[in-house]
């Protein structure tokens, strides 16, 4: 007998259609998946018979051939473990029949994932997300997950979902038996932020903080470069702190790349607070990126709309750092293999901390720094141009002189920064709308030009700038884009003199390396 | 035989300066030359003699001197009038031969040598910049193209429009560090790099002390920016102080060990710089007019307060936020504007002082 269920596999955040055909003959024993299958599918088949036999069906000595259709596509996972062991039961008329054996039209309508336990249980699976919405947009109208995985389908609409929590409740659903779907409910974007740190902790450092605010606001890179024990870590750990809530689209992309990837909290189902991703300097390339044999997404991905924390920034092999600069320009990274080529979204802010010298005192007032010249410039060239034309923001951090610190009053709190960010990234919302960009640092060149225009006031102190502080012109765009964001806080429509004379603060590196 | 090329052969035979100079003081180089033509080793050590002997041909230099034309080095030998004065002096155990690149002349204005640690320090940086920048309108500007100070003096020099003149511890082909290569063109064109060894010679450790003599020997004083204890800029105080030249040195924190050096000098009597008028005070030239420096720029009440801090010395940003009650974006801006019009200068990482004229 053959048999027909509708399954779902991921390439990439993208979803298509697997039909898993299971045909029954008489013959010696055996059981053979086809249509590329990894080894976790291969694998699945004692699975298949495990969970089959402990939920009480039969299954009895035959010859099972599954095949995957379409065939030329590689399939990984264990997705298919549920429509597999249906497939064997309705093609063994244990299942999806009626009263007289006949096959039920509506197993059609339905498509099964899910992973099978020995016992029969159906266990959570990666990437239902994604999978949701690429069913949605192919017209697919019912699908059957993981009960563990219900908390994902709350927020996708114009789908029916039903979950199962094991092969029996599937048998029951397909034998049509009443189930309801899962109950939709809005995405409610918490606006508290969970962060390690927060800024009304951190003593002085008034300049950092300002910076961090105006990172988090316009979305910025942003360098921090200081001693060590000048609280640049902890400060980095405020950030997630003061970063602007996310917006419903964001939250959904972040989720569909954190589903596919695995790393979604099940119990909360979607993405509310922006990610905050800092990955070890022992960090591979691919790890960064995304990719391997089964293109997965990378660190880079998982911050997509958050912060990627890259801290002791030289320490990183150059190659590693290398590959950030296209997706830090596009906010995607088209991942390239073999088998397929995938494009994830890595639309990060980067927030990099880094020491000046090996030693870590050069230029610091407080301590004598014992490199050697040639030992400073390799540190600092470890580090491309290139690369630090992409951050807009350099922040210098010392270490605090507790002596100078007079004022017994607590800091700002990371809430209040917060606030302002909010009120900032708002106005930013409303005049990018449409455009696809989110934040002043994603401005287009023709943006800059139509929001970023300066009256003579400004132009004078940028140029003298250029002129007294030796800027080098690469700084030009980034100043202004950061100024815009200055203005944002300052909550005015035109960038002014002053706007520019504070960016002007923020460009360390370009003035110190001339 | 001209004198010149007798010079030219001594050079090239790559016997060290100082024993070259102890065979000159007995016979002249015409006799030296002429002794060779008749095999007589006089008192010559075998190595003194085997150099000179490979060497001693009129081919053999007419090649050398062919190779420096094609490859546009020139050369001055102690043979030639326009050989600088100061470096003939006994003192200095003068090269038998120059080789060089650029223009010969400023070599002959008044000169001041500026010598300091390769490890500097903002403080270094700024001292230079801000003491030398002035100098070199009234002086050439001689250094030793090391990283650090003598980089910096250099640069100081030409950004200035003032002559500079780099004396290399290798042959002129061999730039070391490869790092200053940029800055040596720059000097060859507009300024001048001179060297004793001849072109294809490499730097070894102790031909760098050995042309530290003729830094200090071309100068009427050295100036010392910072120096650790050991440094090899003070091989250069004591050449100065062996010729009877100058020697001035810039003070320091006295926790710093990049001012040890400096301010040992001091204590044993070297002139303490603090500014370029000090060197011109000291040898009483008059300083050039140039006209009045607006000074006067109308401060805000915002851009008064943080000078008014200011005034009492360097403070930290945060001090600076504490103590004016500016908002931290209101500060940066004032910084900004005040760095611009050059009233405030960042003294190390978030640390800022007012600019002394």
């Amino acid at each position: 007998m053959l048999s027909r269920i509708n399954g779902y596999a991921l390439s990439g955040l993208d979803g298509y259609a697997v039909a898993v055909e299971v045909d029954i003959h008489s013959g010696l024993p055996r059981m053979d998946i086809v249509g590329l299958p990894d080894t976790a599918i291969k694998e699945s088949k004692e699975r298949v018979r495990a969970a089959i036999k402990n939920s009480g069906y039969d299954f009895s000595a035959h010859v099972v051939t599954v095949n995957l259709a379409p065939a030329h596509t590689r399939k990984e996972g264990s997705v298919f473990d549920l429509a597999i062991a249906l497939g064997v039961l309705c093609a063994t008329e244990q299942a999806g029949v009626d009263a007289h054996n006949r096959p039920l039209d509506t197993l059609k309508d339905y498509v099964f994932l899910g992973e099978l336990s020995l016992s029969g249980e159906v266990r959570k699976i990666n990437g239902v997300m994604p999978i949701l919405i690429a069913a949605r947009e192919r017209g697919q109208k019912k699908i059957v997950i993981p009960r563990a995985n219900a908390n994902e389908a709350r927020y996708i609409r114009g789908i029916d979902v039903y979950t199962v929590g094991t092969l029996r409740e599937a048998v029951a659903l397909i034998n049509g038996e009443k189930f309801e779907p899962v109950e939709k409910s809005d995405i409610v974007l918490t606006s508290e932020a969970f962060a390690a740190e927060d800024l009304k902790y951190v003593k002085g450092q008034y300049s950092a903080k300002r910076a961090l605010e105006i990172a988090a606001a316009g979305g910025h890179n942003i360098l921090m470069i200081g001693a060590p024990g000048g609280g640049k870590t902890m400060l980095a750990k405020c950030l997630p702190g003061i970063l602007p809530d996310m917006t419903e689209n964001e939250a959904l992309e972040t989720t569909k790349i954190h589903s596919a990837a695995g790393i979604l909290d099940p119990s909360v189902g979607i993405v509310t607070a922006r990610p905050f991703r800092s990955p070890h300097h022992t960090t591979s390339k691919i790890a960064l990126t995304g990719g391997g044999s089964n293109s997965h997404p990378g660190e880079i991905s998982y911050a997509h709309n958050g912060v990627l924390f890259l801290d002791e920034l030289p320490e990183y092999p150059r190659s590693v750092l290398e590959i950030l600069r296209q997706p830090l320009e596009d906010g995607v990274i088209t991942v390239s293999r073999s088998a397929r080529t995938v494009e994830y979204p890595a639309n990060f802010m980067l927030v990099a901390s880094m020491n000046p010298c090996p030693c870590g005192f050069y230029g610091s007032s407080a301590h004598e720094c014992t490199c050697t010249p040639s030992q400073i410039q390799k540190y600092m060239s470890r580090i491309s141009g290139p690369l630090l034309d992409r951050i807009d923001l350099h922040v210098e951090v010392d270490e605090v002189h507790y002596e100078e610190l007079s004022s017994s009053t607590e800091a700002e709190s990371s809430a209040s920064v917060r606030e302002r960010v909010n009120a900032a990234r708002a106005v930013q919302t409303e005049r990018y709308k449409g455009s696809g960009v989110y934040a002043n640092s994603k401005m287009t060149a023709e943006m800059v030009k139509r929001f970023c225009a300066l009256d003579a006031a400004g132009e004078k102190i940028l140029s003298s700038a250029f002129d007294k502080l030796g800027m080098s012109a690469r700084a030009y765009t980034r100043i202004l884009k950061v100024a815009r964001t200055i203005a944002d806080l300052d909550g005015k429509e035109c960038v002014g003199a002053n706007h520019v004379a504070e960016a002007v603060m923020y460009r360390a590196l370009d003035k110190t390396v001339r | 035989m001209l004198l010149s090329d007798i010079y030219l052969w001594l050079a090239y035979s790559r016997v060290s300066t100082q024993k070259l100079n102890r065979l000159l003081a007995v016979r002249s180089p015409q006799e030296l030359w002429n002794a060779f033509d008749s095999e007589h080793k006089y008192d010559l050590d075998e190595r003194t003699f085997t150099a000179l002997k490979r060497t001693h041909s009129v081919d053999f230099i007419e090649r050398c001197k062919q190779y420096l034309a094609t490859n546009n080095i020139e050369y001055i030998t102690r043979a030639d009038p326009l050989f600088p004065a100061a470096l003939a002096q006994d003192e200095v155990d003068p090269p038998v031969a120059l080789f060089y690149r650029g223009n010969l002349d400023i070599m002959r204005e008044p000169c001041l040598a500026v010598v300091g640690t390769r490890k500097a320090s903002p403080y270094g940086k700024y001292a230079v910049n801000k003491i030398v920048g002035e100098l070199s309108k009234y002086f050439t500007i001689v250094s030793g193209l090391a990283t650090g100070i003598d980089g910096y003096a250099h640069a100081a020099a030409l950004d200035n429009g003032g002559n500079t003149v780099a004396v290399l511890g290798s042959g002129l082909f061999n730039v070391t560090p490869v790092s200053n290569v940029g800055m040596f063109d720059e000097i060859c064109k507009h300024g001048l790099a001179v060297s004793e060894y001849t072109p294809d010679t490499h730097a070894a450790v102790y031909t760098f002390p050995q042309r530290n003599r003729i830094i200090s020997g071309l100068s009427r004083g050295v100036l010392v920016v910072e120096a650790t204890e050991d440094s090899g800029s003070l091989i250069t105080a004591n050449c100065a102080l062996e010729q009877g030249r100058d020697v001035f040195a810039v003070p320091g924190d006295i926790d710093k060990r990049r001012s040890f050096g400096t301010n040992r000098l001091i204590k044993q009597g070297a002139i303490a710089v603090t500014c370029a008028q000090d060197i011109l005070d000291y040898y009483g030239v008059d300083k050039k007019d140039e006209g009045a420096r607006e000074n006067t720029v109308a401060l805000d009440f915002s851009e008064q307060r943080v000078m008014d801090a200011l005034g009492g010395g360097e403070r930290s940003f945060d001090s600076l936020v504490e103590t004016c009650g500016l908002s931290v974006a209101e500060l940066n801006t004032v910084i900004t504007k005040l760095m611009i019009t050059g009233l405030i200068r960042q003294k190390s990482k978030n640390v800022y002082c007012v600019e002394t004229a």
